[in-house]
Order: C-alpha cells, then structure tokens, then sequence
C-alpha cells in the first residue's frame, strides 16, 4: 500500500479510511438494500428477499427519461446561472481593484443565510402573475409582465441566484491562491483584461472549478426547495421531486423507499460519472500548481476605464437578485399577511414577528443545539476532508489506494440526504452507539453528507501548492507533521476557512437530514423553520429570514475590523 | 345517522370486524375494565406525556396549559411531526424496541401499516374515560379527537361570498386562474364520497381547464389566498381561515354543501413509555371540557356525533351536509391516488 516504508503515513491511511468506509457505506448499503428489498408496502430490512421489481418499475417507466431530462437542464441551467455569477464576482472582488469591495462581497454572501424555501417564497411575491409586487406594480402602468416564474425557466432563474452566493465562497477561495504574477505576465504582452481572465486566470483554476461545477451540478439534481414549491404550480416535476414524493407519501401509504432507491441509485451513476470526469482533470495536476517557492506577492488587476461598467453591471445584479428578494422578505416580515406596498399598507406594519421569536421559549435550547450541531458537522467534515485530501495529493501510498479512497469520499454527493437519513435512523437505533435522538447523530449524517465536497476543495487546494515547498522542510530535517504544520496549513489556510465556513452554513440550513434524525431535545433552526413553514407562520419565518441574513452580515463584515495578521479569513 | 354522516358507516370490512368482535366476545371472558381514578393515579407517577402530532406548537403549548390546570402532574412534551414520518419513525423505533413516542396524532390513512403491524394499544376508552361511542374506533385502538372541515374558501377583497351558490359556480370562465387548488386532493377525494368518481374527476378536470393554480399544503393554500394570489381556494381548512379571519385577513369559507371533512385520530402504541398519561391526555381531548379548548385554540372540533363544535352546529343549522372521509384506510388510500393523479402535480 504505501510506497516506501512509513509506517505512521500508513497506519493513518488505514484509519482514515476506515472511518471514511464506515461514513460513507452505510448509506449506501442501505441505499442497495432498499433497492432490491423495500416496496411501498415494505420499510428496508422489514422482509427477507431480493426483488427486481423496483428497477424494472424505474427502467420501464417512460417518465423516467422525462424526469432525467428536466433534471438534466434545470441542473445544467441552474449550474450556469450561479457558477457564471459567482465567478464574476469571484474574480472583480478578489482579483481586481474595483471599488467598494467590501459591500460586493456582503452583498454577494447575504442569500446564503436565507433558506432556499424562504428564497423561493420571496421570489414568488415579487415575480407571481397574479399578485407578485412586480408584475402588479407593471400593470399599474399598462405594461403587462413578460415572463412566467411559474416555469422550468423561473425554476431555473431562482435556483441559478441562490446557488451563486454558495458558489462564490468556493470560487473565490480558489482564486485567492492563484499567483498574481502569472496575470501580470499576461497584462505586460498586451493581453487585456477579458483575455487574462479566459486564458489564464480560469484555466489555472480548472480542477478547484470543475470540482465546483461537479458539486453544484449535484446538489442541483438532488435539491428539492425550489423545484417542490415552483415545480409543482408550474407543473415540471425533476428527479428529486419524484424521489421526494416517494418518500414523503400522502394519504397513509409508506414510503416507497424501493422505488426512490432504485432512482436514488441514478443519481449515484451520474455522481460516479462526474467523479470520474474530475479523476481526469486530477491526472493533470502539476499543470494547476499556483503556489511556489518563487515568490507570492498579491497584487490585482487595474480595471481603469472599465471600472465603472463592472461596477454598475455588479451592483445591477446584486439589485435584481440580493435587494428585491431582501425588501420582500423585510415587507412580508412585518405584515401577518401580505399587502401590496402602499401608504395605507405602512399603518399595518409591526414587529410582532420579531417579539414573537425572542419570546419563543424552546427558541434558546434551539440556538444551543444549533451550534453545537453545526460546530460538530464542522470539525468531523473538516478534519476528515483534510487528511482524505493530504493522504490523496501528497502521501506515499500508492496511487490505486489514494484513488479509491478518494472516490469513497466524493461518493456520497451522490446520495440523497433522504437516503443518509433512513440509514442512520436504521444504523443507530440498533448499533449500541447511543445517539440516536441526539444531535450527535445529525452532525455524524451532515458530516457524510458534506465530506464530498469538503475533499473536492480541499484536494484542489493542494494541487495548487507546488510540492517542492514541502520537500525543502522534509530535505531540512522537519518531520511530516511539523511539515503539514508550518509549511502546507498556513497556505492552505484561505480554503480551509472558506470550507469552514461553508460547511457552518450548510449544517445551519440543512433540512432533510435533521427532519429526519431529530427530536423533542435535538431541535435544531432548520426543523424550527420548517415548523414555522408548516404552520404558516410567514411573516415569523420571513422574520427569522432577515435576522439570519442580518447576522451573516454582520460576521462577514466583522474581519474587516481585526488586524492585518488575521485576513486570511474568508474576506 | 349524523347530519351528514355519509358513507363512511357500513363497509364489509367493519362488518367482518363487528361479527369478530361478537364472536370473540361471546367466547373469551369479559376484560377487566380499568377505573378512571386508577389510571389517573398512575400516569401521575409517569408524570409525562410524549406526543407527536403536526399542530402549531404556540397554540399547543396553550392547550396543555388548560390540561395542567386539570391534570397538574402530568408533563405534555410535544413534538412536532407529520403523520408520514411519524408513522415510519414509530414502525421503526418499535421493530428496534425503542418506542419513544406516547401518544400520536395521525389521520385516518396512516392507521393501517401502524394495524396491519399490531403496532397499536387497545383500550376501554368508553367504559372507563366515557368516551363517546362514535369517537372510539378501529376496535378501541383509536380515539377521534377532531374533525377538520375543508369547505370552498374566497378572498373577500375579490368575492362576495353571498354570491357563490355552488361548488360549480367556480368553474366559470370568470375565476379564469382564479383558483387555487391543493395538490394532494384530501377535499375532492372525500367529495367523490357523495359525488361519485366519475363527477370528481370531471370537476378536477373543468378546473383545470380554468388554469387552477395548483399548490402544495392547506395552509400555504391559506397564505395564497388572503395575500390574493387567487378569488379562491379548495383544500384549505375552516380552522385556518377561521383564525386567519381573527387576524384581520381578507377570507372567509362558504356554508356550501357538502363540506367535505376528515378525522384525526390519536392513539397510543404498543412499548409506549408512559401509557397511562398518554391514555389521560386523549381522553381529555375527546371530553367536552377538552373540545372547548381545543376548539377554541385550533378552531377544530366534531362535525358529527353528540359533542359537535360551533362550526359542527352552525353547519347543522344551516342544513349544510358534511361528508366525512372513509374509515376504510384502502379505500381512503384509493380515492386519494385517483383524485391527486387526476390532479396530476405529484407524479
């Protein structure tokens, strides 16, 4: 297994892998089980028996093909819209000199704490027919609203927005470490701005992108937000609408775990696709070192007349996508029920929603549990993530194991949190482990959910740092550890933090799992969230909507106030 | 029979049971019946009640405050979840031999897996709690503790509701776009009770023709409405718009026949932790002193038998019918798959 004789290196692999196989097969052997033995009838593991009949129902059924088809452009829609986005403003916030950078890179970040339901809802006020603020206020003046949200394109149009404030973290955590030299190289042979940027600056950035295009693509196959709650009036059903509808049946009957397995188990073809597609990009590794002992000096590109239109382009689109989602959600926070904009509309408004929240007595332990939840999901996810990405990229074992390893890890992308979620409940209700109702069990699940993509970024960020660095320390008398520790961890810090806090928010936002793995002393915001939803306390879910945002705010604008020494952080 | 009380009395199934029942009784001698107070004194020493159910939990925690001022040393921990998880959660926890829940809330169609797995406790709910006959079912395994009627709803700002006769009357071309439609189709499968398949499906059919808006959830169907999204809605609860109504918002619901309604159900499952406070708790619920509250809190009550709710009575009184949905969870299930198929969102 391992190339030359370190027995430390390998005794980690093992561990390291062991904990990986534990995390991530779990899952999917229940997923495989379920496949062959649940039916509608039937929980997993409640009869003895293998059956096809659920992959005969999935393959024989045409409107399969159909939902492959739609998931299929509203992943690759979604995926354009918000990749497009974040690199934009990836790029003009980290990479250039344009002005009031610190409001862009807010404002960019500011969605990411409002869940997607709630996002989507904002959306539908502005954008309905019938009553949204905009297609209202457009006739007030004869001029009648275009477009349909109610659309595969609307469905595109608000997935594609919410994803590019997540993406950004991601894109703009790669493109901190790309050596500014190679840019200035390009500037001084008479390369403009719009060239730099298609021929060296996106190109060096390929595996940490593609990593970012194969995640995204995913979590868009796999979301159910915005397709459930616009798919449905809109009448265009996905993937994971059919998948979720299995799962979540009305009416009495139990959920078709068989059926959604075996479709669950397309989606794990088309991560494994996509893993595999990224393996090629990782082959070529050496061509994506950014970092090297030759010297790092930050310095940004100078936009000079072009200044001015990115930033107008800039602040249009954070107007069209940040502000009018925002005021909506602001407007419907302080309204019981809604009522368009008018003077008369402004006697109505109060902050009952708000006083509600803080007087909400179980709203404490829910904030505790929140964080120690999502502090867990954090440590497990990013401890793990990291020794996967470092025993992949820079160990001696031999390149099959590093492969196989990896390819665990970026495996459970594939499959869908409803999934994870049966497993566990199955897994720790028998095992004498006792979490099971804790909100241990939560982060455990999270931690499986999110370590795909943590390992994706984490090895991309190691590509990017030039080996030899690491060879000078060793050739020095620096052990590995010492190494790790003075040499690589401070370069990768930029994507570490950024993953840390990516992995924060999504642990915060993340619904399936923890509605499925709670109870009445492991609440956590998103099942609050989702009992306000259900109960259709709007105007206190929108509420909560705008606290959360505020608070991004107000920690993402919170670095700004340190000393120079702690900018790495992910500003 | 009830006023309005259709269908859902007489199937085969409950006849094959009710002659089991007699059999079974005439050959096995009679089961202790357990008194009250010492129920009472037990769940007393279990001191606390775990319930699942889906209701808001500011107007729970109300609720349980009316209970503690009868029942003080009785805890009600609830937490919410919907009936399909709950269920697959219970069947689950009980095969691990881990129940965690006391007492569960659920409708009519999750009661089946939870029979067919002898997953429930049986319980002299009449003889010891006076339950009333008509709330105690499944072979007293099951108490009734409301109904929820699911009537025509308007936004008043767009109807006048004295001008709607007719469940038709939103089929014309006028309410183009007009209507809002729940996707699951709990109001038109229990419609197809009185109306037959066949008009069911023509009616989903006409609304669709109509460009109906089809949503998910009563009450986002409720939100949609009063923030005028449509003229109305079908698939949202009286309850609600009741409440909503209180609040200052633009809806009200139609006194039109029939209301279509359906039960909820609360039962205690076998390995139940506290079963005694659970079995208090639903008897409180089902007593009129518990209907009071619950009616005035969730504005849901019984729309037929002896203990109706103000709705229940103003209904009566105004000769509207109710159609309450089946008791046979397969032919529920079957009304259900054919009317949200017919609706066509959830495939």
């Amino acid at each position: 297994m391992v190339r030359a004789g370190r027995p430390v290196v390998s005794l980690l692999f093992i561990a390291v892998l062991g904990l990986t196989v534990y995390l991530v097969l779990v899952p999917l052997v229940v997923l495989i089980v379920a496949s062959v033995n649940a039916t509608g009838a039937h929980l997993p593991f409640e009869r003895p028996g293998i059956f096809i009949a659920n992959y005969l129902t999935v393959l024989r059924d045409g409107g399969t093909y159909r939902l492959l088809l739609n998931s299929t452009i509203f992943a690759v829609g979604s995926t354009v819209i918000g990749i497009g986005m974040a690199v934009f403003f990836a790029w003009l916030i980290e990479r250039t000199n344009i002005i009031m950078r610190r409001v862009l890179f807010v404002a960019v970040l500011v969605p990411m704490a409002i869940p997607n339901m709630i996002y989507a809802t904002s959306w539908l006020q502005l954008l309905d027919a019938h009553a949204g603020l905009v297609p209202v206020t457009l006739a007030k003046f004869g001029i009648p609203f275009p477009v349909s949200i109610l659309s595969l394109g609307g469905m595109i149009f608000i997935q594609g927005t919410a994803l590019a404030s997540n993406a950004y973290l991601l894109v703009a955590g790669a493109l901190r470490n790309v050596d500014p030299t190679l840019e200035e190289q390009s500037a001084i042979a008479g390369k403009g701005v719009w060239q730099t940027l298609c021929r060296v600056t996106l190109p060096i950035l390929r595996p940490a992108l593609f990593a970012v295009i194969v995640f995204f693509a995913m979590v868009c196959i796999e979301t159910f937000d915005v397709p459930g709650m616009v798919g449905l009036s809109a009448g265009v059903q996905v993937l994971s609408t059919r998948i979720y509808w299995l799962t979540h049946p009305e009416g009495g009957q139990l959920p078709d775990y068989g059926t959604a397995s075996a479709l669950a188990l397309l989606l794990v073809i088309i991560a494994l696709m996509l893993i595999t597609l990224y393996e090629a990009q990782l082959k070529r590794g050496r061509r994506y070192v950014t970092i090297t002992a030759r010297g790092y000096r930050p310095s940004r590109i100078k936009l000079g007349p072009l200044q001015l239109p990115l930033l107008v382009l800039a602040l249009g689109l954070l107007v069209i996508t940040v502000a009018l989602p925002l005021f909506m959600l602001v407007w419907r926070s302080l309204l019981r029920f809604y009522v368009y904009p008018s003077p008369a509309a402004f006697g109505r408004l109060s902050f009952s929603a708000y006083r509600a929240l803080v007087d909400e007595p179980t709203m404490i332990a829910v904030l505790r549990n929140t964080v120690l939840m999502s502090v867990a999901t954090v440590v497990v996810t990013l401890s793990l993530s990291a020794l996967v990405a470092w025993l992949t990229v820079r160990s001696p074992i031999t390149a099959s194991w590093r492969r196989r390893l990896r390819m665990l890890a970026l495996t459970p992308q594939g499959i869908p949190s409803v999934v994870i979620g049966i497993a566990f409940v199955l897994t720790y209700l028998r095992v004498p482990i006792p979490i099971y109702g804790t909100v241990w069990i939560i982060a455990l699940a999270l931690s499986t959910k999110f370590i795909a993509y943590t390992t994706a970024a984490l090895t991309a960020a190691h590509l990017q740092i030039a080996p030899e660095l690491e060879e000078a320390s060793l050739m020095a008398g620096a052990d590995e550890f010492a190494t790790y520790r003075r040499v690589l961890f401070p370069l990768l810090t930029p994507a570490l933090a950024n993953c840390v806090v990516w992995v924060l928010i999504q642990a915060i936002r993340e619904l399936v799992i923890a509605l499925m793995l709670y109870s009445p002393s492991s609440q956590v915001l998103s099942t609050q969230v989702w009992g306000l939803w259900q109960n259709g306390v709007m105007d206190q879910l929108c509420a909560l909507g705008v606290v959360s945002a505020l608070v991004l705010a107000g920690l993402l604008s919170l670095p700004a106030l340190l000393p120079r020494r702690w900018r790495w952080l992910p500003v | 029979m009830a006023v309005g009380q259709t269908a859902s009395s007489l199937t085969r199934r409950r006849l094959v049971a009710g002659a089991a029942a007699g059999l079974t009784a005439a050959t096995f001698p009679r089961r202790a019946v357990a008194a009250a107070s010492d129920v009472v004194a037990a769940a007393k020493k279990e001191g606390k009640v775990v319930v699942w159910g889906t209701s808001d939990l500011t107007i729970v925690r109300r609720i349980v405050q009316s209970f503690n001022r009868t029942y003080p040393d009785i805890d009600v921990e609830y937490f919410r979840l919907e009936a399909g998880p709950a269920t697959e959660r219970l069947i689950t926890e009980h095969a691990a031999k881990q129940v965690n829940v006391d007492a569960l809330e659920t409708p009519v169609g999750y009661i089946e897996p939870l029979i067919q797995r002898d997953l429930l406790d049986r319980f002299t709910w009449r003889q010891t709690f006076n339950v009333g006959a008509d709330y105690v079912l499944y072979d007293r395994r099951v108490v009734q503790i409301w109904n929820v009627e699911i009537p025509l709803c308007c936004n008043t700002d767009k109807v006048k509701p004295s001008d709607v006769k007719s469940w038709d009357d939103v089929l014309d071309p006028r309410w183009k776009g007009q209507v809002l439609l729940e996707a699951r189709g709990q109001a038109l499968a229990t419609l197809a009770l009185k109306w037959g398949e066949a008009k069911t499906l023509d009616y989903i059919k006409r609304l669709k023709a109509n460009d109906a808006i089809i949503m998910l959830g009563g009450t986002p169907l409720a939100e949609a409405l009063a923030s005028g999204r449509a003229a109305f809605a079908i698939g949202t609860y009286a309850g609600k718009i009741d409440l909503m109504k209180q609040q200052g918002a633009p809806v009200d619901w139609l006194l039109i026949s029939p209301i279509p309604a359906t039960k909820y159900l609360m039962v205690v499952p076998k390995g139940a932790p506290h079963v005694n406070a659970a079995r208090v708790w639903i008897a409180w619920l089902a007593s009129p002193e518990g209907q009071a509250v619950v009616y005035e809190q969730l504005h849901y009550g019984f729309l037929v038998g002896n203990t109706l709710s103000p709705n229940g009575r103003k209904m009566r009184a105004a000769g509207v019918q109710v159609v309450v949905e089946a008791d046979d969870p397969a032919r529920e299930r079957a009304l259900l798959e054919l009317v949200s198929g017919a609706i066509g969102a959830l495939k």
